[in-house]
């Protein structure tokens, strides 16, 4: 495994070396070291402990005054002591105007906010920790974060607003299991799709003049999804995402807000009632004197069940229960490029994982 | 009145009046003398310098900053973008960190940026407005009071 990382490393490196005018600092990144303690059965955090979180290296070159490229690698462990290297985006993109950029690769999804916003670098977020439905897939997320399609993006100028949009034509995701069929998770289908329905998922916030820091958008997402176990179709849903973001990201103050409908109809089993689940959280902070910043954020998930009939077949693939949770936190920034958080978070999970408390500390840089 | 105690009181406020000009001079924005673009607003220089207009019909805009440790660039970030230093270095970490622009080059002085701005049709760049005088090659389309 170490041996597979150095080499695609220096693929990697060799590879953005050869591009003329490319120098050291081009290459930027982010990183965070966890210490976290966790009232939850699991070994893992038990008894408290010291964990990597990702390392995140990324290029953004402008090729020339229209072209230009990112490349995303983020280095990180699935929990078995082994590192593994992601390609998480990999895009190149051409800007008509500003009203139009065209990109095609692996990208952030455009739904919501946060996704967009802050993806892997905890050092941008205010918090430690993303909410948790937005967790990325191999970490137990419902919403597909990462897309590999086509992607249309703009801002258009009007006499009191600016409006962002973005328009994504994209693989769709599929439920894959591993090989005991257990440990199901989000497959962004990064290589290639396995149905020929490709998801349009659009994104459009507003952003007035009169209010610098404010934006309030919708985001959507309309696709199939399909789950295999031992190869055998298992599950196929039609799914219709729908969010509504809003956020205030001036000083001192910042809050944020997004809330999910997730509806999903089973196309395997004929007349079975459609599911619509919803996720959501709202966060508020307080920065005073460009120094501290402490925030609160609560977040719930909501999955649908229908009286005689299970939960809805997505949620339940993916593991995820009707869960909330509260966390309390503080961000100091030491410096322009590192920040020390702390939080304490209370989950409470309607399955057999129940109660539990959390207690993180993270060290976040950029580079 | 006596003339003599006149004009020792007209010269001194004069003095004054020069001196506190003195204290909060102006920025000026400079583009290349061949610009097609013969005046900017404090808007649209906002919009260039957080990256969100990029482009004078088909030419690229090719925006310069000055370095941090040059006092201009905290008056030219306050006046034009309200913000701070802190502030706009982690809005364009984010932006970049999104794909969605390249931010402005950075220049160590006001006289690399008029050399910068001089040599590209597309160069947009600020400098305090007493270093206009005498420069070549641009010409000064927005200026920034206090």
């Amino acid at each position: 495994m170490k041996k597979q990382i150095r080499l695609l490393l220096t693929i990697m490196l060799f590879l953005f070396s050869s591009m003329s005018n490319v120098r050291a600092y081009d290459l930027k990144g982010f990183a965070d070291i966890t210490y976290n303690k966790s009232t939850k059965n699991n070994l893992e955090n038990k008894n408290g402990g010291f964990g990597l979180g990702q390392y995140d290296l990324y290029v953004s070159y402008p090729l020339d005054d229209r072209i230009d490229i990112l490349g995303e690698l983020v280095i990180e462990s699935p929990g078995d002591g082994e590192f593994v290297v992601d390609l998480e985006r990999l895009q190149i993109g051409y800007t008509f105007c500003d009203a139009l950029k065209v990109r095609t690769g692996r990208i952030h999804n455009i739904l919501g906010y946060w996704n967009t916003s802050y993806h892997h670098g905890a050092y941008l977020q205010t918090s430690a920790g993303r909410p948790s439905f937005l967790e990325f897939e191999d970490e137990g997320g419902i919403l597909p974060v990462h897309t590999v399609g086509i992607w249309a993006s703009g801002r258009i100028n009007t006499n009191f607003t600016d409006i962002d949009y973005g328009v994504t034509v994209a693989n769709g995701s599929q439920i894959r299991r591993d090989s005991l069929g257990a440990n199901a998770a989000l497959d962004p289908n990064s290589i290639g799709d396995n149905d020929r329905n490709k998801p349009v998922s659009f994104n459009f916030t507003l952003a007035p003049d009169s209010l610098p820091g404010f934006g309030i958008g919708l985001s959507g997402s309309n696709g199939h999804v399909q789950g295999f176990t031992f190869g055998i179709l298992t599950e196929e849903l039609s799914q219709t995402i729908l969010g509504w973001h809003a956020f205030y990201t001036g000083k001192p103050v910042e809050i944020l807000g997004e809330y999910f409908t997730i509806k999903n109809e089973n196309r395997l089993i004929a007349a079975t009632p459609s599911f619509t689940s919803k996720a959501y959280y709202v966060q508020a902070g307080y920065n005073v004197a460009n120094l501290v910043t402490p925030y609160v954020r609560y977040e719930q998930v909501d999955v649908k069940s229908v009286a005689g009939v299970s939960p809805d077949p997505y949620f339940s693939a993916l593991g995820s229960a009707n869960s909330f949770r509260t966390i309390g936190g503080v961000r100091v920034d030491i410096s322009s490029r590192s920040a020390l958080k702390a939080e304490i978070r209370s989950l409470n999970v309607k399955n057999a994982e129940g109660k539990s408390q959390e207690y993180v500390a993270q060290w976040s840089f950029a580079f | 009145m006596n003339i003599k105690k006149i004009l020792i009181a007209v010269s001194t406020l004069a003095f004054l009046k020069s001196y506190s000009y003195g204290v909060s001079p102006e920025i000026a924005v400079v583009v290349n003398e061949n610009s097609a673009v013969s005046k900017l607003t404090v808007t649209e220089a906002r919009d260039i310098y957080n990256g969100t207009k990029t482009f004078w019909g088909k030419v690229r805009i090719k925006p310069f900053d000055q370095h941090d440790n040059q006092p201009i660039r905290k008056e030219f970030l306050k006046r034009a973008l309200k913000i701070d230093s802190k502030t706009y270095e982690m809005y364009w970490l984010k932006k970049v960190f999104q794909g969605e622009g390249i931010p402005p080059t950075v220049k160590k002085t006001s006289k690399d940026v008029l050399e910068a701005v001089a040599e590209d049709d597309g160069a947009v760049g600020y400098i305090w407005a007493s270093e206009v005088s005498g420069s070549r090659g641009v010409k000064v389309v927005l200026t920034i009071k206090e």
